[in-house]
């Protein structure tokens, strides 16, 4: 990959990529006076300057290993439970509906208290032992579905577990649920007791919202704003500090019309996902019901571009303080933006399988719950990542948009195909585009603030 | 029509006060000052303007100005920017170098939670007192660690139950240094049992030793324990043989890759002394460390504080700028523990939390409170000081001098 990338002559600029430098590259004509005798002289030295810059820097793709795997289990502080498969609603698009392919078996089970035991005794050795109270303040459980509400018991019994461990009283655990909202009415007390964080998934009002209906295909919008309404008016400290909204974009929704209605209606902001592109069965049912990826994008910019390129491209953007004193020349990482697996959470369905996550497909389990306890065989997974990563490798090598990439290729199954593209692959086609238009942004935002 | 067109490269930091402009480029240092004057002043404003994006169109009339032709000729000769012709749809546009921090916020979220949940990652060397028991009683002992990572004396012995404590979650960490210091490090009891404990963090770890305390059967059992640890001999000059050094150092010759030879230097003869035996030495690695004894200021003054030389050798690229504008590249990341359990952010700044509270806690403290971490010049000299963000980072040199600034002469920098 060169360095120094050629914009053309129209645009007259040239990027250093790995100085992140765009650099305005005059033509002959533009220079006066007497600049022109060294125009030569004056690229020649500027080239120079550029490419032996001191804080340019390279990324190299490394390979996982087991330690990296043993030391994110070793930290991970957020336990999902899948605590039943169960759902008292059939919402059209619902990843475990049948657009998409996670469900070869009718899904009817509860997690089992053993299983969650297991997990339990598993983690609460490690948060004893390995991270004592002077360190990770705050453990998440968070419970999920199927809709975890028809399994109140087993949430109970976890909860009361927990709160009797006498190893790990010094820890802060907080508890959050991602509900469909629909019985809430039922078990909100319990919610309120034990501070809840409470992700209700609502798309916005009755015609955004239309695509999640119960088991006879009613749309539940009625039942659902009046639960939440009641908690609002019964409960508004909590209600204001501890309910969230998950909403999906759908074609029947846009990103103004569920931020509105969220406004409007409970004072708060919806969290906008996209329709979960993982292990989709039918696709042209999936195609009718989504809503294009940079649609959600175009809403929430004024100029993509120039915010992608000020993030991507500008080498002024930094994530923490501590992002500003490193500055190795080469950076070593992961193809890909798949996660260490275990890094943030780890997830445990109602059938006993150890997930990476919730937001990948059932299919992709990586250890299971047994009567032996809990069974990672790190050498395995380790395995399983690298031989996709090493396949991504070739892509991520040429992509550009590498130091900050969001692809997880456990979430499409089309990456475990033989031969895949990358739907995130940022060529330098892209890059030229993004500096092209990010040019002739600020060329014509100075146009118009002069009047010219 | 094609005008003429002023920019400035995007690698061009812009800094000004009441008379005089820099320029700094952070991809060749080049630092040109400018003095303020009618025609370069409107110039220099509407280029700052972000919508103009380092770029200005110029009047026809203005390329007979003088001031304005030697303000080009300085432009393009140091590589800071141009004067082109071109039509207004083509003009540059050049994005200058302004920090954008993505997570600026250090509060905690209203049920506790911080909202930067690697908050830990920002530790990055940590300095643990594992004894202070010490029975050379140096003078100036209570001084040293003020100014320089050093032993110190004091009755407090850390317990081996708390340092295997420590050690277990200090491998939580993402350090890229592990400081650990005395007391009389090598005569603690169980030294043995210790380094195996420390041995098994992955991280490069240096052992603070005094060079009255030497005991080369430790030294050899610690650096064959483990391979990524180094050993720091400090040595002071006062009632020093120079025999006696250098037999010492031949003594520890066969360790030289992994001991680095620490000279604490106070005055111009403690200089001379250290030359000399490094003359005599020349394969050992070593460092001088110049220490304030509050009796040589004039000595700290001449060969510490920066002065004009110096300023014109910084070389400090863009990542460093932004990091000069909001944290102290000195003290970011480091953490002290003293062997009494308390904990420091710098030694010199009040106590930070104890061994027993949540380090999360601490950190927040620390980043939120303003402390060393982010201790920038901001003081009322160097507040004014077009220097600023390219001098050295404020230090604790200063602090125990009481001087505001490291500089020789900060006026004359506005004048330069």
């Amino acid at each position: 990959m060169s360095s120094i990338i050629e914009l053309g002559e129209d645009i007259s600029y040239k990027y250093s990529f790995k100085g992140k430098r765009l650099i305005y590259w005059p033509q002959e004509e533009n220079y006066i006076g007497n600049m022109e005798a060294s125009v030569e002289r004056y690229k020649s030295e500027l080239t120079k300057l550029y490419q032996s810059a001191n804080d340019d820097e390279d990324i190299h793709f490394i390979a996982m290993d087991s330690q990296m795997i043993q030391k994110a289990i070793d930290l991970t502080n957020q336990v999902i439970f899948e605590v039943t498969e169960k759902c008292n609603l059939s919402c059209t698009y619902c990843a475990l509906g049948s657009t998409y392919k996670n469900v070869s078996v009718e899904r009817c089970r509860n997690m089992d208290w053993q299983t969650a035991k297991s997990i339990l005794d598993f983690y609460v050795q490690k948060w004893k032992n390995d991270r004592p109270k002077k360190f990770k303040k705050f453990c998440y459980i968070g419970f999920h579905g199927g809709e975890p509400l028809l399994n109140m018991k087993l949430i109970k019994r976890i909860i009361s577990y927990i709160e009797k461990k006498e190893e790990i009283k010094e820890l802060n655990f907080l508890y959050s649920m991602t509900t469909n909202g629909t019985l809430l009415h039922k078990h909100i007390e319990y919610l309120v007791e034990k501070n809840f964080i409470l992700h209700v998934s609502m798309d916005g009002d009755r015609e955004m919202n239309s695509y999640r209906v119960d088991k006879n295909g009613k749309e539940i919008y009625d039942d659902l704003y009046h639960n939440l309404k009641i908690i609002q008016s019964k409960y508004p400290q909590f209600f204001k500090e501890n309910v969230e909204f998950l909403s999906v974009a759908t074609n029947k929704n846009t990103n103004p019309g569920i931020t509105s209605f969220f406004n409007k209606e409970f004072d708060k902001n919806s969290e906008i996902h996209l329709l979960s592109s993982t292990m989709v069965a039918d696709y042209e049912e999936w195609e009718s019901m989504r809503r294009k990826k940079d649609d959600t994008k175009s809403e929430k910019n004024d100029n993509k571009y120039l915010s992608d390129f000020l993030r991507l491209f500008s080498g002024n953007f930094y994530n923490h303080y501590r992002s500003l004193l490193d500055n190795p020349k080469t950076v070593n990482t992961l193809p890909t933006g798949t996660c260490i697996p275990f890094t943030h959470r780890v997830f445990i369905t109602a059938r006993k399988d150890i997930i990476a996550c919730e937001r990948i497909g059932f299919e992709r389990k990586l250890g299971r719950v047994s009567d032996n306890g809990v069974e990672l065989d790190l050498i395995s997974i380790r395995d399983f990542y690298n031989n996709t990563l090493a396949k991504f490798k070739l892509h991520c090598e040429r992509c550009f948009k590498k130091e900050a990439c969001t692809v997880c290729f456990l979430t499409n199954e089309k990456y475990f195909d033989e031969s895949f593209t990358c739907e995130d692959f940022y060529p330098v086609s892209h890059l030229k585009r993004c500096i092209k238009e990010t040019v002739n942004f600020l060329r014509e935002r100075a146009g118009k603030a002069n009047n010219y | 029509m094609k005008n003429k067109w002023i920019y400035i490269e995007p690698t061009v930091f812009i800094w000004q006060d009441s008379t005089h402009y820099l320029f700094y480029n952070a991809i060749n240092s080049k630092k040109v000052f400018i003095p303020h004057n009618n025609t370069i002043n409107p110039i220099v404003q509407s280029l700052c303007i972000e919508k103009n994006s380092y770029c200005t169109k110029l009047d026809d009339d203005i390329s007979n100005n003088k001031e304005f032709e030697e303000f080009i000729d300085i432009l393009s000769s140091n590589r800071l920017g141009n004067i082109i012709t071109c039509y207004d749809s083509k003009r540059p546009v050049n994005i200058p170098p302004k920090l954008i921090l993505d997570k600026p916020v250090e509060n905690i979220k209203t049920n506790g939670e911080y909202f930067d949940p690697k908050i830990l990652d920002d530790i990055n060397e940590l300095i643990i007192q594992l004894s202070g028991n010490c029975n050379i009683n140096c003078k100036n002992c209570s001084e040293f660690k003020l100014q320089l990572i050093h032993c110190s004396q004091s009755e407090h012995t850390m317990s081996n139950e708390k340092i295997e404590q420590l050690i277990k979650q200090v491998k939580h960490l993402n350090l890229k240094k592990l400081n650990i210091i005395g007391g009389d490090l090598l005569s603690m009891k169980k030294f043995e049992s210790i380094i195996d404990l420390l041995s098994s963090v992955c991280v490069k770890k240096i052992f603070n030793v005094h060079y009255h305390q030497l005991k080369l059967d430790k030294i050899q059992y610690l650096l064959n324990k483990d391979e990524t640890s180094l050993v720091r001999i400090c040595v002071h000059f006062d009632g020093i043989e120079q025999n006696q050094l250098l037999r010492q150092i031949e003594k520890v010759g066969k360790y030289n890759a992994r001991v680095l030879w620490s000279f604490i230097v106070s005055s111009e003869n403690e200089l001379e002394f250290c030359y000399s035996i490094l003359n005599k030495c020349k394969s050992i690695q070593h460092e001088i460390k110049p220490f304030y004894n509050k009796n040589n200021e004039e000595f700290i003054r001449e060969f510490v504080f920066v002065n004009q030389e110096d300023i014109d050798a910084i070389n400090l690229n863009k990542r460093e700028i932004f990091a000069n504008q909001v944290l102290n590249r000195n003290y970011f990341g480091k953490i002290t523990i003293l062997a009494n359990g308390k904990i420091f952010d710098n030694i010199n700044f009040k106590v930070a939390g104890n061994i027993d509270d949540c380090l999360e806690d601490v950190i927040h403290k620390i980043i939120t409170e303003g402390r060393s971490w982010r201790w920038i010049r901001s003081n009322d000299i160097c507040d004014n000081c077009l220097y600023k963000l390219i001098c050295p980072p404020p230090s604790n040199l200063e602090l125990v001098m009481k001087s505001k600034v490291i500089c020789q002469t900060p006026k004359s920098y506005k004048s330069a």
